[in-house]
């Protein structure tokens, strides 16, 4: 359960305002896509929500856990996926994941399992005793996937997770985030691939211009829009007239 | 060639300024204007004492040697010793800003020739190299113009001639480094460059340490025309020696001190030939050598069981932050080489001499003199020395060691990551200083208390040991939360190279010139009651030790408290 309250963002201090007064709240149980244009604030609402950037006005909570005021018990609650993977580039990929582990206080014996459960499923058995520096970015994108999931999160926030992914990784992904929603947690992750959106999400969030133009379940939005055809044509509407 | 301006140009403006530690400190969009004109200003008076020794040495110099008609030696020492720096330095530069930045991979697909490229690259470079030994050179060349009463062509000339001088040596250093590097196609890796680059960098350690050594013997003479004799000395055998290998060493004297238009047109025909060369080696060595380069070595292979047992073992979220510092800082040839490595092994730097010296005969003087300071420092009334040598040697290697003034910003973009995990900031970064304060630590009083331990064996008494420890310990931390702070107040974040992280990062020389200050002046306390008035030196060493470790808690306190707010503010 993730809830924004007016939460906006400038970047410098006269600028525009990369986010403008978001609210939203995403249940639990659902799978949330984020779209919109480039430039159009996702990124930015994702660092505010996981902490990266603090904003200059509003609330986020987390499982109702204030990110301002209990920032630990909050950052708890979450794994994240940022969008550039090249981090931890010297670490071997196993000393990442044991990173994460440790800092999130995982049990080792179930450490052990989700490790070996999920490198199965990513295919990285083997590349765990390698440096990250010498990952494909598609491998990078997994052992980030892997390292925010070992703490089993109540709520999961990926940002482009796709970009780069093998077939098989990425059917893995979905169906990673397909679980982790029907074992009634929330999943929120961005994208630009409306086909993506359409098949995998329960509702979806479209932003433009850093404000929020449509908030809701896909049918609801094709209601809105009969005139349209498919999601694409609903997008470059919506996005034309904001 | 349009080309090759505009990626100039662009290469100016954007990353390469950046890269070349054009701009100092923060990569944050918020600017402190105050703090980084502070910052300016620090460094400005920091430089003042070279600066205006730099000068006088010049000037005086001139004067001296005005009367022997000999005045052009410092002419020819400043062009040497430009071009000799920037030919070693700029091995280094070259390799990385050729083959090891980023930005390669945004040029390489771009419809530009491979000449193009490096010649952007290496103007850039040569402008920078006109800035850096500008600070180096420049006060004793203005120096030298004003003793030897430079007429306005002269001042024109000699600008000139500065500004060409660093762009045979780089183009060499070009050529050089391309040659290497395509030689070694398919073979280099990233690291493996990083490694040939710090041992030129290593080189010109030795370089300016052996120098010094001259210097030194030379010193010894005295008499009136000391001086004199030494430049002359200097002249005949040091100019005449490596005077060779510059080829316009002769044209660029001549062309200022005559004055001569003529010999500047010289001067700048043999650069352009020079770049000329550089460009049709670029042609054929450049791509070669780029394209073949490895990200790393080493295969992947599925790990036994107990490897893995190994490495999973519980850890509390402070060990997991330390092991991951640690391994990243150690694991990373340039951090390591330019953070760590001088405090871990000054001491061979120390004993080189020592070994040279035997070896070329004169070694006797030097290892008896040595045996006789051991036997000295093992009196017992000795201690208060010892414990002002470790405390000494403290302030010293406290002041080099750069890892925790580089903590922050050795993290780079993924900073983020320090603020997306439910780990306190104070956990944190108590991580970050306990790797940059053990480092030190171990490099000054680890190696102290190894010397001390042999020194109570012979007879030394052993309280010194105590109270050098408390003052060595209460230094590092000192030293490490002052470097910390400093390098959370403007950290440089944005980067691509991981040498911008550590080599054209000001902040921790900031750092090393407090902690010298501080520590010189408790040295100097130290002396002044111990030696000079003749207190027990016990009872100054806890004073002192108790007052260091006073503001030591005080600064890590601090450090802890601004890291805590500095963090959550942090935005890229
Ligand atoms: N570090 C920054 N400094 C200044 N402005 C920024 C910064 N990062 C983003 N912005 C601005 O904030 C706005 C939103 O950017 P954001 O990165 O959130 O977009 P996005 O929706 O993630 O786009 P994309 O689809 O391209 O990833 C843009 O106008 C951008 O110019
Ligand atoms: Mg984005």
């Amino acid at each position: 359960m993730i809830s924004l309250r007016g939460v906006s963002k400038t970047y410098d201090k006269k600028g525009v305002r990369a986010v403008d007064n978001l609210n939203m709240d995403i249940a639990d149980g659902k799978i949330t896509g984020f779209i919109g244009p480039n430039g159009a604030g996702k990124t930015t609402t994702l660092k505010i929500i996981t902490g990266i950037l603090e904003p200059d006005e509003g609330t986020v909570t987390i499982d109702g856990l204030d990110m301002r005021t209990q920032p630990l018990e909050a950052k708890k609650r979450f794994g994240f996926v940022a969008d550039s993977p090249d981090s931890f580039l010297r670490l071997k990929g196993l000393e990442y994941l044991h990173f994460c582990a440790s800092i999130y206080g995982v049990d080792p014996a179930v450490e052990k399992s989700k490790i070996a459960d999920m490198a199965q499923r990513f295919d990285m058995q083997k590349a765990l005793s390698d440096k990250i520096s010498n990952y494909s970015h598609g491998m990078r994108q997994k052992i980030m996937v892997m390292g925010a999931l070992l703490h089993d999160p109540n709520v999961w926030i990926l940002d482009e997770p796709l970009t780069g992914l093998d077939p098989k990784a990425a059917f893995e992904l979905k169906e990673m985030m397909r679980e982790h929603a029907a074992a009634g947690r929330s999943v929120l992750f961005s994208t630009h691939v409306l086909e993506v959106a359409e098949k995998l999400c329960d509702q979806v969030i479209i932003i433009n211009k850093g404000r929020i133009i449509f908030l809701g379940t896909l049918d609801m939005l094709r209601e809105q829009y009969p005139a349209q055809e498919n999601l694409e044509d609903i997008f470059l509407e919506l996005i034309s007239h904001a | 060639m349009r080309k090759m301006w505009a990626l100039t140009r662009v290469l100016l403006k954007s990353g390469a300024a950046q890269g070349y530690g054009m701009t100092v400190g923060a990569s944050t969009k918020k600017k402190n204007p105050v703090m980084t004109a502070v910052l300016y200003i620090v460094i400005l008076v920091c430089l003042i004492p070279y600066f205006t020794m730099a000068f006088t040495s010049g000037l005086n110099i001139t004067k001296a040697l005005h009367p022997l008609g000999q005045d052009q030696v410092v002419l020819e020492f400043i062009f040497l010793a430009g071009s000799l720096m920037t030919l070693v330095f700029g091995i280094s530069f070259i390799l990385s800003i050729f083959y090891l930045s980023t930005d390669i991979q945004t040029l390489l697909p771009l419809p530009l020739r491979s000449e193009e490229i490096v010649l952007g690259k290496l103007i850039v470079t040569w402008l920078y190299e006109v800035f850096t030994s500008g600070l180096l050179l420049l006060p004793i060349l203005i120096g030298h113009g004003i003793g030897a009463r430079w007429s306005v062509l002269q001042w024109l000339l000699g600008a000139l001639t500065f500004f060409f001088l660093p762009l045979m040596p780089l183009a060499v250093a070009g050529i050089f480094s391309m040659f290497v590097m395509f030689l070694l196609r398919g073979r280099a890796s990233r690291g493996m460059v990083m490694g040939i680059s710090t041992i030129f960098l290593l080189a010109v350690v030795m370089l300016f340490s052996s120098a010094g050594g001259y210097m030194g013997s030379m010193s010894e003479m005295t008499g009136d025309n000391a001086i004199a004799e030494m430049l002359q000395n200097l002249a005949g055998s040091v100019i005449g020696k490596y005077g060779k290998l510059i080829p316009l060493l002769g044209p660029m004297t001549k062309a200022v001190s005559q004055p001569s238009i003529l010999w500047l047109l010289v001067v700048i025909a043999g650069n352009l030939v020079c770049v000329g060369v550089f460009c049709l080696a670029a042609r054929v060595l450049y791509l070669p050598g780029v394209l073949s380069m490895k990200e790393s070595g080493g295969r992947s292979r599925a790990m036994t069981a107990a490897q893995q047992e190994k490495m999973l073992r519980r850890s509390s979220p402070f060990g997991a932050c330390l092991a991951k510092e640690w391994r990243t800082l150690m694991r990373s040839p340039v951090f390591f080489m330019n953070t760590a490595m001088i405090g871990l092994i000054w001491p061979v730097f120390f004993l080189l001499p020592l070994i040279f010296s035997a070896l070329t005969g004169d070694g006797e003087s030097l290892f008896s003199l040595l045996g006789r300071a051991m036997y000295f420092l093992s009196e017992p009334e000795a201690a208060p020395i010892v414990v002002l040598i470790i405390f000494g040697v403290t302030v010293f290697g406290a002041g080099l060691c750069m890892v925790a003034g580089t903590a922050m910003s050795r993290e780079g973009r993924s900073y983020t990551f320090m603020k997306c995990i439910p780990v306190s900031y104070r956990t944190q970064l108590s991580a970050k200083l306990a790797v940059g304060v053990g480092i030190s630590a171990f490099s000054t009083a680890g190696y102290g208390l190894i010397a001390m331990i042999y020194l109570v064996i012979r007879g030394l008494s052993p309280a010194a040991i105590p109270i050098a420890l408390l003052l060595s310990l209460a230094m590092n931390v000192l030293v490490g939360c002052v470097n910390l702070f400093l390098d959370l107040a403007f950290p440089k974040l944005n980067w691509e190279n991981e040498m911008v992280a550590v080599k054209q990062h000001f902040i921790p020389i900031i750092g090393m010139l407090i902690s010298f200050v501080v520590g010189g002046l408790l040295c100097a306390a130290y002396g002044i009651l111990v030696i000079g008035v003749g207190m027990n030196y016990i009872v100054v060493g806890l004073v002192l030790g108790l007052v260091l470790a006073a503001l030591a808690a005080g600064a890590y306190f601090l450090v802890m408290a601004f890291g805590q707010k500095r963090l959550s503010q942090l935005e890229d």
